[in-house]
This record gives C-alpha cells, sequence and structure tokens, in this order.
C-alpha cells in the first residue's frame, strides 16, 4: 500500500497535469485503495478540470506572471524600441529630404505667382483663418523666407496707409466683374446656349482662382469640386455635360468633392434653408442632396446655392505636412479652423 | 480486476465522497446515478484510470444539481429527498459560469498569494516537472518542493474557503 507521503507527491503534479501514466495509474490505484486519498484526489480533479480549459489556463498564468524588475537600460532589449526608433529616424528623413523641399518649391511658386485672372463663376471665400505657419522652425529656410516678406508686407503698409480688408476687396472686385462678364455673355447668347453656369471645368478653374488669392494670404484653402447631376425621364440623375440646356422644373442634385475633410453644407442664401449637411472624406464623390433633390422653380432664371466646406481641428491634424504648414494656425485651434465656400448659379429657361 | 469489482469499488468510494459534501442517504443516491449514466452514456469505457476521473466528473455535476434543486425548492435543511434525475454530464450554461467564476476565485487567491507558492504554481502550470522546479526555485531537496507544494495548495485551499469547487 502507498504512503501517505508519496500519495501527496504524486496527487501535487496531478491537478497540473504533470504525471506520467504510471504515476498517475498508481495516484487512481491507491485512491481506490483508500477513501482519504479518494476524497482528496477529487478534490483535486476539480482544479484539475479547471486548469484543463487551455484558455482559462492562460489567463491563470497572465495573472501570476512575475513582475519584471526593469534594469535602467533593459529598454534595450525591448523590440518596440527599436522600431520606435527606426520609425521615428525614417520619419525624420522623409521629412528632411521630401516634405521640406516640397515647402520650398511651394513657396517659390508663391513668390513667382502673378494675379489671378479675372475669375469666374464660383467664388471662395475665407470666412476664418488665422496667421499662418507657427509650426516651421525659425531657423528654417521657409521661416526665415517668411519673416522677409512679412517685414515687406510691414514696409508696404508703411508706404500704403490701406488696410488689408481693402487690399483683399481689392482684389476679389475684378472676380466679381469677371462673373458678371461670363454671364452676361451667357446671357447675351443665342437661345439654344447653355444656361447652366455650374460646369465642372468652371468649377475647377474656380478652384484655381481661389488657390492664387489664398497663396497671396498664405492660407491653403480646400478646393470644393462639383458637377450638376440632372434628374432625366428615368429619374436617374445624369451628369450634365458643357452645353446643356436646364429647364424650368428640372431636379437637379450636385456630384460634389472635396480636397480636405470636413463637413459639406449646401444651403439657399436666399431663404438660408440647408438642403444638404454631411462629412466629406477627401476624394470621396458624394451626390447631395441624398435624398430628394434640387428643383428649378418655374418662377425664376437662376438658382443660386451655396456650398460649403467646414474644417475642424481633426481635419486639420490630418493633413499633409505640406497642408499642415500652412494651416499651422488651424493645428493649434480646437474649434472650426477654416470654411470655404463656393456660390453656385444654375441658370435655366 | 473485473468491470464489475471496479464499478462496485467505485460506488463506494463516491458515495463516500459524496457524503463529506451532502447528506449520507443522498449520496448513497448519488453513486447508483453515477454508476448508471457511466452505464448508459459511457458504456465502452472500462479501463480504471478513465472511469475515475469520469465517474469524479460526473459526481460533481450531480453533487451541483443537488444543491441547486435543494435550494430552491427550500429542501437544503431537510434529511430526506425524492430520487434525483439522472444529469446530463455534458457542459451547460450554468456550470460554464460555474466554472468561469471558480477560474475567477482562483485568480484572486493566487493574486494573494506569497511570492514564492505564486512561482510554484506558475512552474506546475507551465508543464514544468518537480525536477525542474527544484532547479528554478533553488530548493535544496525535491522534497522541500513537494513539502513547498503542500503548504501552498493548503493554503490556497483555505483561501478558497476549504473546496476547489468553492462550495
Amino acid at each position: 500500500m502507498m504512503q501517505r507521503e508519496e500519495f501527496d507527491h504524486l496527487l501535487a503534479g496531478y491537478a497540473t497535469n504533470q504525471l506520467s501514466g504510471e504515476e498517475r495509474a498508481r495516484l487512481i490505484e491507491a485512491a481506490m485503495a483508500d477513501q482519504s486519498m479518494f476524497n482528496a484526489m477529487a478534490d483535486e480533479d476539480a482544479l484539475r478540470e479547471t486548469l484543463a480549459d487551455p484558455q482559462l489556463k492562460a489567463e491563470l498564468l497572465r495573472t501570476l506572471e512575475p513582475e519584471i524588475k526593469q534594469s535602467y537600460w533593459s529598454w534595450l532589449r525591448k523590440p518596440q524600441t527599436w522600431a520606435l526608433a527606426g520609425t521615428a529616424a525614417v520619419a525624420a528623413l522623409a521629412f528632411v529630404f521630401l516634405i521640406q523641399p516640397k515647402a520650398e518649391k511651394a513657396k517659390q511658386a508663391e513668390i513667382a505667382q502673378s494675379p489671378a485672372p479675372p475669375a469666374p463663376i464660383a467664388e471662395n471665400k475665407v470666412l476664418k483663418s488665422e496667421s499662418p505657419v507657427k509650426r516651421v522652425s525659425k531657423s528654417s529656410p521657409v521661416a526665415l523666407h517668411r519673416r522677409e516678406e512679412r517685414e515687406t508686407q510691414v514696409a508696404d503698409k508703411k508706404l500704403n496707409p490701406q488696410p488689408e480688408i481693402a487690399e483683399l476687396k481689392k482684389a476679389e472686385e475684378p472676380r466679381k466683374d469677371a462673373n458678371k462678364e461670363e454671364v452676361s455673355v451667357v446671357a447675351a447668347a443665342p437661345a439654344q446656349v447653355p444656361i447652366a453656369v455650374a460646369r465642372p471645368a468652371t468649377a475647377f478653374r474656380a478652384a484655381d482662382e481661389v488657390s492664387s488669392m489664398q497663396a497671396r494670404s498664405k492660407v491653403a484653402m480646400p478646393v470644393l469640386r462639383y458637377t450638376v447631376l440632372r434628374k432625366n425621364d428615368l429619374g436617374e440623375f445624369i451628369e450634365t455635360a458643357a452645353g446643356t440646356i436646364l429647364a424650368k422644373g428640372d431636379s437637379i442634385r450636385l456630384a460634389v468633392t472635396s480636397s480636405n475633410r470636413g463637413y459639406i453644407s449646401l444651403t439657399e442664401p436666399e431663404s438660408n434653408r440647408q438642403i444638404y449637411f454631411g462629412f466629406a472624406e477627401p476624394g470621396v464623390r458624394y451626390v447631395i442632396p441624398a435624398l430628394g433633390a434640387v428643383t428649378l422653380d418655374a418662377g425664376g432664371t437662376d438658382k443660386r446655392m451655396r456650398l460649403s466646406l467646414m474644417m475642424g481641428a481633426g481635419n486639420a491634424a490630418s493633413q499633409s505636412q505640406a497642408a499642415t504648414e500652412n494651416l499651422g494656425n488651424a493645428v493649434q485651434n480646437t474649434g472650426p479652423i477654416s470654411q470655404s465656400a463656393i456660390e453656385i448659379i444654375v441658370r435655366y429657361r | 480486476m473485473p468491470l464489475t469489482d471496479i464499478l462496485s469499488q467505485l460506488r463506494e468510494r463516491i458515495s463516500g465522497f459524496a457524503a463529506s459534501r451532502i447528506s449520507r442517504d443522498a449520496a448513497e443516491d448519488l453513486a447508483q446515478d453515477v454508476l448508471l449514466v457511466l452505464h448508459e452514456k459511457y458504456p465502452n469505457v472500462d479501463r480504471l484510470e478513465e472511469l475515475l476521473p469520469l465517474s469524479l466528473k460526473i459526481a460533481r455535476f450531480k453533487i451541483m444539481n443537488w444543491r441547486n434543486k435543494t435550494y430552491r425548492r427550500g429542501e437544503h435543511n431537510q434529511v430526506q429527498i425524492d430520487g434525483l434525475p439522472i444529469a446530463d454530464p455534458g457542459e451547460n450554461p450554468a456550470s460554464r459560469a460555474e466554472r468561469r467564476e471558480r477560474m475567477e476565485r482562483l485568480k484572486k487567491a493566487l493574486a494573494s498569494m506569497g511570492e514564492r507558492c505564486r512561482e510554484l504554481f506558475r512552474l506546475k502550470l507551465e508543464g514544468h516537472g518537480f525536477p525542474e522546479i527544484q532547479r528554478r526555485m533553488e530548493a535544496a531537496s525535491i522534497n522541500t518542493v513537494y513539502t513547498w507544494d503542500l503548504r501552498c495548495r493548503k493554503d490556497l485551499l483555505s483561501r478558497l474557503g476549504g473546496s476547489w469547487e468553492g462550495k
């Protein structure tokens, strides 16, 4: 008959399944011969069953994991440290060799850019913007260049006491005139001439124009692109090509693409009615309004709408480095930082 | 040993074990039920090395069911009970939940134990044999490890309220 001591030794390994086949057989034999041993084994069997579940066993092992005492240099042994250091090094190299030269080029382009030619129908307004670039190092070439430019502006101001706003208004005036000019051309055209002013190409040109204006004000404006979709007899909204004549009673939607992440809003300025409001990812084409359509009323000859993109701080943080540089002030703001708006005039007869 | 002898001996041991948990009369019936389940559901199992763990598992389920039932019926303080139905020994949601609860209790109890016991238990769970544990824990002899283990298990059991099942 097995001694209790030996039985206890075998029992010690029973729950954790450490016994060999022979040891297990001896343990069971001993348990069958003695009730107290059987009871002890039955108790351990409950634990054995619990520990038999690999998931629970792993959980228990995690609980028992010893706390590793950190030595001073122990962080060097962690692979995460090396991975992080590698990533940081690559990011730094990318910044030095790729992003900085780009910023330089952009800067040079800004300087070389002449005032914008007359703009078409769509106009873009900066509703809120602040002084640019706060993130750029003061000693970087970009910062130095900007400092020089600021100094030049200050000198100009001294010579010309007119405020900056007046300058901006002045810059916009030819644009408005140009709009009128184009509208008048359209109006003067024969009856079969397309009346829909909101053509894609026009919108892109407008965006380019706006970009040049923004370059002067040192704020990178987002580009909003749109095309007009007209509802056909089958109830489908089809993109209108240049030259398409829109008629009274037509139902239209807009296919909008934004260069930036933000909230797109489509409103009727006259009634201040919001037709659409929704979140937009950059580069994604959204058809708005998603439900229903904008009807070209029988009573009028043009439909005016205001398409705007509002960007928040979260958007700014997700922009590329170049964009972030231009909107450096935006990164530090928490609320909405800028809003870009296009006034759309759809003419019909 | 013939199967009938094995089953007879098993019945006696299970009855004795159950009697330490529930009333003597109920324990007799329970042992009988365990054998019935073995006979009906596991006719192919005839080796003692397999029969014993299996019967212990069935017995645990029976004890659990008996406790639940008597508690529901308010019979837990009565002496006599009328028959016990045969329970399916397969795991049901209740037993799963119970096992999970047992594990939580075990985790808490282990976390509250001393460093040596925790380390010993961890090494056992990792599958190390006692000679290996002796080497790792730098114990003077393997008997020292067995002694530690016995004390640790007793300590753990007491922290669990005297039973691994927590009843």
